[in-house]
C-alpha cells in the first residue's frame, strides 16, 4: 500500500499542469463557494437579529382576540405577566406597550400612522430606542404629550423639534379622538417605512386618551439572554396565563423562521452545486490520465500488480488532487470569512434595497463551524465518487491489448 | 473540408468530449434555471405593483412623490393634456388624485386608507380596473360610490351596499369628511395595495378634499414600455420643469428595485463560481486535447498543413463542443422553464409572507425571455472560445520536428 501510495503521488506529479488546473478548480470552487455561503448566511443573520432588536423582540404576549384584530378593546391586565417576568432571570428586558392606528398630519402632509404608546425606561431596555434617537431628547419629564418621530416622517411632516402634529385615532367605542403631540425627537431605524408610520408616545398619555386604565395594556414584549429559553418559557407563560395569546418570533414572522429553518439546506444546495461541476472537471481529469496511460498499466498489469492496486492507485491520485485542492481552499475561505467578519462588506448600492429587508448596508459574513466540517467531508465524499469510474475504467483494460497498441 | 475534420475529430474520443459537453450542458442548465426563476419572480412584481399603484410614468409637481401631499398637485388642465398627447410615444394620459384618510363602518374600527381619485373610463381602457371587481360593480356614471379593495373590504367588515365614512384632510388644511355608498368590491393583485386603497371617482374626492381642478399625477400610458428614459426626457423637454417633473417607476420605487438587485447580484455571484469551475474543466480538456496531438500536430505542420489551417480546425472542435453544450443545455431547460412559466410555482410555509411584505403575489413564476439564453449560452460559448485559445497559441508554438520525436 505505501508503495501504491508513492506511486499515485509522482503520477500526479508527471503533468504538472493538468493536475495544477485541477488543484486549481477545486481550490477556487470551494473558497468561492463557502464565501458565497457564508455571505447568504451573514446576511440572514443579520436580518433575525435586526428584526429581533429592533421590531419583533423573542416574545409577544396579547390578547387573544388582538391576533384577529388588532382593535383598542382588547387589552388585558399587565399585572400579573409583569410580576411573573421581573422575577425571570432568563430574561434580558421587557416592556409593556398600548397600541392605536390611525392618522397623523400636520399642515403639510398628513398619512397612515401606528401610534405606539411606551414605557420609556422600558422600552430603552428592550429595543433601544433611546439609542435610535439622532435629535432631540427622549421623553422628558417637562410638558405635556411628547411624540416620537422618525427622521422619514418627519420630512414628510415638515416637522422640526418643538412643532404640534395633530393624531387621529379611534378610542374603540365609535369615537374618533384628535390630539395635539409635541415632537420631541427624530428616531432613526434601519427601514424607512418603520421611520414612516411608527410614532412613539408616552404609554400614560396614550392610555388616558383611550380611556384605558394604567394596567391595560396590548402587548407585552420580551427579549431573552438564551435562544434556547425562549420555546421554554413560551410554554410556561401559557401555561401560568392561558387566556392570552404567547407568541415566539418564529409565529410572529414566519417568513424570518422559515429563511433561518432552510438556510443550511441552502448553503448545502450552493456547495453541492459547485462540486457537481467540480466533478465533471475530475472524471475528465482522470479519465484521460487514465486512457493516456493505457500503455503503462497494461504492463503494470502483465508484470503482476494486482487489479486491486491499480484501482487503488487511481482512487488515491484523485484523492491528492482533492487533498491538495480542497484543505487550500477551505482555509482561504476561512480566512477570507474571518477578515469579512471583522471589518464588514459595505454594499452601499443597494442600502435602499437592504434597508426594506430590515438590514444595514455593511454585511458581516458568518458560517456555523459544523460547515466547514461539512464541506470538507462533501469534498472528499465528491472526489472519491468521481474517481470511481476513471478507475474502473483502468481495471476494464486488457493488459496484453494495450501492449500492442501504439 | 477543415469543418469536417473538426466535426471529426470531437468523435475521435468520444467519452471526453461527451463529459465536457455533459458539464457545459449542466452549467448552462442550472444557470438557465435560476435565471429564468429570478427574473421571472423580478417581472411579475413589478408588473404587479406597477398595475397596482403607479403605472409605468407620471407626470407631478416637482417634490410630490417625497411629501406625497395635497398641497404639492398640479392644476387639470385639457390644453397641457392635449399638447401632451400630440407626442406620439403617450398613448394616454390618466388623471389621478391621491389622498389619505381614515375609513370608518358601523361594524369596526377606524383603519388607515389610500383614496385613489380616478377617471373610471381611462382606467378601466389601459389598466383592466373592470376586471378586478370580484363583488358589484364601479360606481355609474350618475351614482357617488367608492370601490373597496378587497382585504380592506374584510379587515372593515364591509360589504356592497354597506356605507363607508372617510374622514381626512383636505387641500390647504381643510378637513375632507364624507359618506359613500359601497358600489364594489375588487381584487388588486398586490397585496399591498388590497390592505388600504379606496377607489372613489376623481370628481368625488376632488369634492371631498376640496382640490377642486386639481391633481396628484398624471399617468401616462407609453406606447412602449422599454425606452421609458427617451420618453421621459422628451415629455420634460415639453414641460416647465419649475412646474412638472416626469418620475419613471424606478425613480418612485427604488427600494423595491434595489431589494430585487441585491438578489439578482447573490445570482450572479453563484453563476460567476459556476463558470469559473466549469471553465477549469474545459480548460482541463483542451489542455488534454492539445498535449495528446502534439505528435498529429507535428507530422500535419511537416506535410504542409498550414499552421493557420491546423489552428482553425482546433479552434472549431472547441467550439463546436462548447456549442454542442449549450444547446443540450438550453434543450434540456427549455421544457422545464416552459412548465413553470405557464404554470408559476406556488409559494406556502414562510415565503408567501415575505413575498407580501414586498407587495407581490406568492407565486413564482418563470421567465421566458429570450435574453435569457442569449445571455448565459453566450457568456458560457464566450468562455470557451477564450480558453481554446491555449490550443491556437500552443499550434503557433509548436516545433515540428521535436514534436514527431514524442
Amino acid at each position: 500500500m505505501k508503495i501504491v501510495l508513492k506511486i499515485a503521488w509522482r503520477n500526479i506529479w508527471r503533468n504538472k499542469l493538468r493536475s495544477a488546473v485541477v488543484v486549481c478548480s477545486i481550490f477556487l470552487g470551494i473558497w468561492a463557494g463557502i464565501f458565497v455561503s457564508a455571505f447568504s448566511f451573514g446576511l440572514n443573520e443579520q436580518r433575525k437579529e435586526s428584526m429581533i432588536r429592533n421590531q419583533i423582540s423573542h416574545l409577544q404576549i396579547h390578547n387573544s382576540a388582538w391576533l384577529d384584530q388588532k382593535e383598542v378593546a382588547y387589552t388585558f391586565s399587565a399585572t400579573a405577566v409583569d410580576a411573573y417576568l421581573n422575577k425571570d432571570p432568563r430574561l434580558e428586558a421587557f416592556a409593556t406597550r398600548t397600541k392605536a392606528s390611525g392618522m397623523v398630519s400636520s399642515a403639510h402632509y398628513s398619512g397612515a400612522a401606528q401610534i405606539i404608546g411606551v414605557n420609556p425606561n422600558a422600552e430603552a431596555a428592550l429595543s433601544h430606542l433611546e439609542e435610535k434617537l439622532t435629535e432631540g431628547e427622549y421623553f422628558p419629564e417637562k410638558g405635556r404629550n411628547p411624540v416620537l418621530i422618525g427622521r422619514a416622517l418627519a420630512k414628510k411632516l415638515e416637522a422640526k423639534i418643538g412643532s404640534r402634529i395633530i393624531l387621529n385615532f379611534s378610542d374603540g367605542q365609535g369615537n374618533i379622538i384628535s390630539s395635539a403631540f409635541k415632537v420631541k425627537g427624530f428616531y432613526k431605524d434601519v427601514s424607512s417605512k418603520m421611520e414612516e408610520l411608527n410614532l412613539y408616545v408616552r404609554q400614560s398619555d396614550l392610555q388616558a386618551l383611550l380611556g384605558l386604565e394604567p394596567v391595560q395594556v396590548h402587548e407585552i414584549a420580551a427579549l431573552l439572554k438564551e435562544d434556547a429559553d425562549i420555546e421554554i418559557l413560551q410554554q410556561e407563560l401559557q401555561a401560568n396565563f392561558p387566556a392570552l395569546a404567547i407568541q415566539s418570533w418564529k409565529q410572529l414572522s414566519p417568513e424570518l423562521a422559515y429563511a433561518d429553518d432552510i438556510m443550511t439546506q441552502m448553503l448545502y444546495i450552493i456547495i453541492g452545486i459547485i462540486m457537481l461541476a467540480l466533478s465533471f472537471g475530475i472524471i475528465n481529469t482522470m479519465l484521460m490520465a487514465v486512457l493516456e496511460r493505457r500503455k503503462e498499466l497494461g504492463m503494470l498489469m502483465c508484470v503482476g500488480m494486482s487489479r486491486t492496486k491499480v484501482f487503488s492507485m487511481i482512487m488515491v491520485e484523485t484523492f491528492y488532487l482533492a487533498l491538495l485542492g480542497g484543505p487550500l481552499g477551505i482555509l482561504f475561505a476561512y480566512y477570507s470569512v474571518w477578515q469579512g467578519s471583522k471589518s464588514g462588506l459595505d454594499l452601499a448600492a443597494f442600502s435602499d434595497g437592504l434597508a426594506s429587508y430590515g438590514i444595514d448596508s455593511v454585511i458581516y459574513p458568518a458560517l456555523p463551524t459544523s460547515f466547514y466540517w461539512g464541506t470538507t467531508l462533501l469534498v472528499f465524499l465528491m472526489t472519491l465518487l468521481a474517481a470511481i469510474y476513471p478507475a474502473r475504467r483502468a481495471l476494464k483494460l486488457n493488459p496484453v491489448e494495450t501492449l500492442r497498441t501504439i | 473540408m477543415l469543418i469536417k475534420i473538426a466535426w471529426r475529430n470531437i468523435w475521435r474520443n468520444k467519452r471526453r468530449s461527451l463529459i465536457t459537453m455533459a458539464s457545459v450542458a449542466f452549467a448552462l442548465f442550472f444557470a438557465l434555471i435560476m435565471r429564468s426563476m429570478q427574473l421571472g419572480t423580478y417581472d411579475q412584481a413589478y408588473a404587479s405593483v406597477i398595475n397596482a399603484t403607479t403605472g409605468y410614468l407620471q407626470i407631478q409637481a416637482p417634490g410630490y412623490w417625497e411629501k406625497q401631499s395635497l398641497e404639492k398637485s398640479i392644476l387639470q388642465s385639457d390644453s397641457l393634456q392635449a399638447k401632451l398627447l400630440q407626442n406620439a410615444q403617450v398613448r394616454a394620459l390618466l388623471p389621478r388624485l391621491e389622498s389619505f384618510g381614515l375609513l370608518a363602518s358601523a361594524e369596526s374600527e377606524t383603519r388607515p386608507g389610500f383614496l385613489r381619485g380616478i377617471d373610471q373610463e381611462l382606467e378601466f381602457e389601459y389598466f383592466k380596473l373592470h376586471e378586478k371587481i370580484v363583488a358589484g360593480s364601479f360606481p355609474t356614471p350618475e351614482q357617488s360610490a367608492v370601490v373597496l379593495a378587497e382585504k380592506l373590504a374584510e379587515n372593515l367588515a364591509l360589504k356592497v351596499g354597506d356605507s363607508l365614512v372617510i374622514i381626512g384632510q383636505g387641500y390647504q388644511g381643510m378637513s375632507a369628511n364624507g359618506k359613500f355608498l359601497i358600489s364594489g368590491i375588487a381584487d388588486l393583485k398586490n397585496p399591498e395595495a388590497n390592505k388600504s386603497t379606496v377607489y372613489l371617482k376623481l370628481t368625488d374626492l376632488q369634492e371631498l378634499t376640496g382640490a377642486y381642478q386639481r391633481l396628484s399625477a398624471l399617468v401616462v400610458v407609453p406606447e412602449n414600455k422599454n425606452d421609458l428614459s427617451a420618453l421621459k426626457q422628451s415629455l420634460q423637454s415639453q414641460l416647465d420643469a419649475q412646474d412638472y417633473a416626469v418620475l419613471i417607476w424606478r425613480d418612485m420605487m427604488p427600494e423595491l428595485i434595489q431589494a430585487m438587485e441585491a438578489d439578482s447580484a447573490g445570482g450572479l455571484a453563484m453563476l460567476f463560481i459556476l463558470y469559473l469551475v466549469i471553465g477549469f474543466g474545459v480548460f482541463g480538456t483542451i489542455l488534454m486535447l492539445t498535449s495528446e496531438r502534439m505528435r498529429e500536430f507535428g507530422i500535419l505542420i511537416s506535410l504542409g498543413m498550414s499552421r493557420f489551417q491546423l489552428a482553425l480546425t482546433t479552434f472549431m472542435e472547441t467550439s463546436f463542443l462548447g456549442l454542442l453544450g449549450v444547446l443540450s443545455g438550453s434543450l434540456l431547460a427549455l421544457p422545464i422553464n416552459w412548465y413553470y412559466h405557464v404554470n408559476p410555482i406556488q409559494l406556502g410555509d414562510g415565503m408567501d409572507q415575505m413575498m407580501e411584505d414586498y407587495g407581490m403575489e406568492p407565486i413564482i413564476p418563470f421567465s421566458l425571455d429570450p435574453s435569457i439564453w442569449l445571455n448565459n449560452g453566450g457568456a458560457i460559448l464566450l468562455i470557451c472560445l477564450i480558453l481554446s485559445f491555449y490550443a491556437v497559441a500552443s499550434i503557433y508554438r509548436l516545433q515540428p520536428v521535436k514534436a514527431m520525436r514524442q
